[in-house]
């Protein structure tokens, strides 16, 4: 095959597995439209696949028994054929992100159509109907029986009464579990663990299992069901397709949240159906179906190799090799002191925070090179700054910036790069913008050379503005973050590409809302105005200079627990655990989050969040680890969180 | 299939209008086979092919007192199959212009075109049926897997340890052969 046609098999596989992006998926539609030899090729190739697909089911005695299933329940077959006709529609118009634990992300990839948002009531209405159908089908023989009950009961034909281990589940038998549990198993090994405080409906469909979990926590494994005759579960608010797998399904008034252990599981909702793989989560509630790529649980299992992953490598020791200073007052002091020289690195976000791509550029490739570091030693003081801050400061230190870079002819606003600026305040040599290691060092030399014989050093006026002077909150914690792409393989986790940066402050409130009052053994949410902050400034995909503030009203879903592990007179344990839902126009991210928090002798020692989840973009979608420790006091950890742009931050939420 | 079976299934058809619960299992039986090659040829999904069969057996048990013995049972349930597949691709049609979904337009017209050349895709689709008895387990296997059970490449790249390009080859190369082998004269 050419190139060409390798190509167009691969996109119509990965058409096939509903693997397309939105953008993807266009461009596909677009070349059905205008190239009359992909189209007849695409068609061939999807007709062909039905074919075989078709002439490999049994036509046998499995034939047989969905046959007389369908007749046994009078389905009605034109409803069947509708619903089936729209999921499978809705399965491939709509864009899945491409990759392994990613797939099942968010529905970010692009809102339904107006049409689409039809068919999906009408397929919700549909799906409603075919359940009610269902759980109103004839009684028949036994369907199940009751591996365990404790304090349950059984209603049947309208008459409740306690229900007995090893007894019969019939069709329409509704089990209610209040303090007690039930488990019930099918012939085929399938088991259906009910919490306390549940409610199911049983029934045998026309083809294959159907449950109705109206309230409570269900726990499954399900056996390889037959092809064609996939176990259904609905809830209130979706409904939930089987061929074998274990999940748990918890269902309450706000939303349905499933969570597969192994396997695969396919939640629909409306006209929206999310394939959901192990070790992943999902919720359907009013606002459609979100689905998150990892769950907390299984971050948790994973926690040391995804952290060892996001956890600066060698670029942060050789980072801070150079003995940066991160006050511009303060290199001043020291460089008129020493008789050298500044080296100023300006990097839009500042160099050790949040930077824009050529401060990350800067950082990865210049800052951290054996030359450049040689050649800054002794030399040069060397101090970092964000032009962000710099250009708008009212104080000493911020004209001293200004008139450094208008001698270097830098009069706007695009001032990244290095300056060598002299004791009277003037620039030396430069070099602005993305630039090689060689040019740097080329300019240092030049800088180094014009230095001799400057004029004396303008007096360092001590007076800040204090608008943009910002200092950690009194009695809270600075958390120094991480972020960086991860790519889960076979062999475990690893990074890709540079280390975002940025900050987390957190104030006195937000520290003691963390610690919490509950006894050992406890559970409860997590302050909805610390798992805002946490939610709104410290998630985002800062490698690619992410804006890492989300607007307040972006925040779309946010469920935190947090659990006492530990509490004696001195010492406090709390493991949180949960995920966020951000959306805005432009982005969304949906992200798992634990995280543990210890506190002794009224003192937090230890603060760590790690957070997994994909964001999507106009880059595209990718799967970002976010890893958030108290800061240990490097050069970097006193810079400013990003988010402080935003006046409110630690004020509004 | 040959005279005696045919006339097999006309008893057994006869049978079941006479009131007999237990020909229309057999019957089911007998015409599975030729009723799945006939309705394979015509739908672009598995899951299609057992909506189709299913409606089909399920019409054909309500309007059995409408069957006219004339030796051609077979022959009236693939009328009724085409029917359910006129409705079906009609109602796609209709769903993709009401979306502007070129793809499924582009399926759906497919789909009613050929209901006019059922005799040639059925032809081939039953040369298909026999050429798929002559794979490898392995080549089987993998068939099915992806085919029937819709299992993602990636995840059958895992189970078979090669990478998605190369198990993208290997399936391609199959389809290929059993391509091939259906274009050959039975």
């Amino acid at each position: 095959m050419t190139d060409d046609a390798d190509h167009d098999l691969a996109l119509i596989e990965r058409w096939r597995d509903a693997a397309l992006s939105a953008v993807e998926l266009d461009a596909l539609r677009a070349r059905m439209r205008d190239d009359p030899a992909f189209r007849a090729r695409f068609v061939d190739e999807a007709r062909f696949h039905g074919m075989l697909a078709g002439l490999l089911g049994d036509d046998g005695p499995a034939l047989l028994t969905r046959v007389e299933n369908a007749i046994a329940g009078s389905r009605p077959s034109g409803l069947h054929r509708l619903v089936d006709t729209v999921e499978r529609r809705v399965e491939r118009s709509h864009p899945r992100p491409p990759g392994g634990a990613t797939r099942a992300f968010t529905r970010a990839g692009g809102r339904r159509s107006p049409t689409m948002r039809r068919i999906g009531v009408a397929l919700a209405a549909l799906v409603v109907i075919a359940v009610v159908w269902t759980m109103q089908a004839p009684r028949s023989a036994t369907i199940a029986r009751v591996a365990a009950a404790s304090a349950a009961t059984l209603d049947r034909a309208g008459v409740s009464r306690s229900l007995g281990a090893d007894e019969a589940i019939q069709s329409g038998d509704v089990v209610t579990t209040a303090a007690g549990s039930a488990t019930i198993a099918y012939a085929d090994g399938t088991r259906i663990d009910l919490a306390a405080d549940s409610t199911a409906a049983f029934a045998a469909g026309a083809v294959g299992k159907r449950i109705r979990l109206d309230h409570g926590v269900a726990r499954a494994s399900v056996a390889r069901q037959p092809a064609g005759a996939p176990l259904e579960i609905a809830t209130p608010h979706a409904a939930i397709v089987v061929v074998g797998t274990r999940f748990t399904l918890g269902v309450a008034p706000s939303g349905t949240d499933l969570t597969v252990d192994e396997g695969r599981v396919a939640l629909l909702r409306g006209g929206e159906r999310r394939e959901v793989a192990a070790g992943e989560i999902a919720r359907a509630d009013g606002d459609g179906i979100d689905a998150w790529p990892i769950s907390p649980q299984a971050l948790a299992r994973e926690r040391d190799a995804i952290i060892a992953a996001i956890a600066p490598d060698a670029e942060d020791g050789r980072l801070f090799a150079i003995p940066w200073e991160t006050d511009l007052q303060a290199a001043r002091r020291r460089a008129a002191a020493q008789d050298k020289p500044l080296l100023m690195w300006a990097g839009w976000g500042h160099p050790f925070g949040m930077g824009n791509a050529e401060t990350v550029t800067a950082r990865r490739v210049i800052a951290v090179d054996a030359r450049f570091q040689a050649a800054v030693a002794g030399r040069f003081v060397p101090v970092v700054v964000d032009p962000w801050v710099m250009i708008k400061r009212d104080d000493d230190a911020g004209r001293f910036y200004r008139a450094a870079i208008a001698s270097a002819g830098r009069t706007d606003t695009t001032n990244d790069g290095f300056f060598v600026v002299g004791a009277d305040g003037r620039a030396l040599a430069s070099c602005v913008g993305v630039a090689t290691v060689e040019e740097v060092l080329a300019m240092l030399g030049q800088g180094a050379a014009a230095h001799a014989g400057r004029g004396a050093a303008i007096p360092v006026d001590g007076a800040r503005d204090a608008a943009l002077d910002h200092q950690p909150p009194a009695g809270g914690l600075v958390l120094a973050l991480r972020a960086r792409r991860l790519v889960r393989s076979e062999t475990g986790w690893r990074a890709e590409g540079g280390i975002g940066r940025d900050h987390l402050w957190l104030s006195a409130d937000h520290r003691r809302a963390l610690v919490g009052d509950g006894r050992t053994g406890t559970r409860h949410a997590l302050d909805p105005v610390v798992a805002r902050h946490i939610a709104r400034h410290a998630v985002a995909d800062t490698t690619i200079e992410e804006w890492p503030e989300w607007d307040a009203a972006a925040v779309e879903g946010l469920a935190i627990d947090c659990e006492v592990v530990e509490r004696s007179a001195t010492r406090v344990r709390v493991r949180l655990s949960g995920r966020i839902a951000l959306e805005e126009r432009a982005r969304s991210c949906r992200l798992a989050l634990i995280g543990e928090i210890v506190a002794e002798g009224g003192a937090i020692t230890r603060c760590d969040l790690l957070g997994v989840g994909a964001f999507r973009d106009a880059a595209g979608e990718r799967v970002v680890g976010v890893h958030g420790a108290i800061a240990a006091g490097a050069p970097g950890d006193r810079v400013p969180p990003h988010g402080l742009r935003d006046r409110a931050y630690l004020r509004r939420e | 299939m040959g005279e005696d079976h045919d006339a097999d299934v006309e008893r057994l058809a006869l049978a079941w209008q006479a009131g007999d619960r237990a020909a229309f299992r057999d019957l089911v039986l007998a015409t599975g086979r030729e009723l799945r090659i006939y309705v394979a040829a015509h739908c672009d999904s598995g899951e299609l092919v057992e909506e189709v069969l299913q409606e089909t057996y399920v019409a054909c048990f309500e309007r059995i007192a409408q069957y006219k013995p004339q030796g051609a049972f077979i022959a009236w349930l693939k009328r009724i199959a085409r029917n359910r597949l006129v409705d079906h691709w009609r109602e796609r049609r209709r769903l993709a212009s009401l979306d502007g979904d070129e793809i499924e337009t582009a399926l759906a017209d497919s789909g009613l075109t050929d209901l006019d050349d059922a005799d040639e895709r059925a032809a081939a689709s039953a040369r298909l049926h026999r050429c798929l008895d002559r794979l490898s387990p392995r080549a089987r296997a993998l068939i099915e897997r992806r085919h029937l059970q819709s299992q993602p490449l990636a995840d059958l790249a895992q189970q078979f340890k090669q990478s998605v390009n190369a198990l993208g080859v290997v399936l391609h190369r199959i389809r290929r052969t059993l391509r091939d082998c259906m274009e050959k004269p039975a």
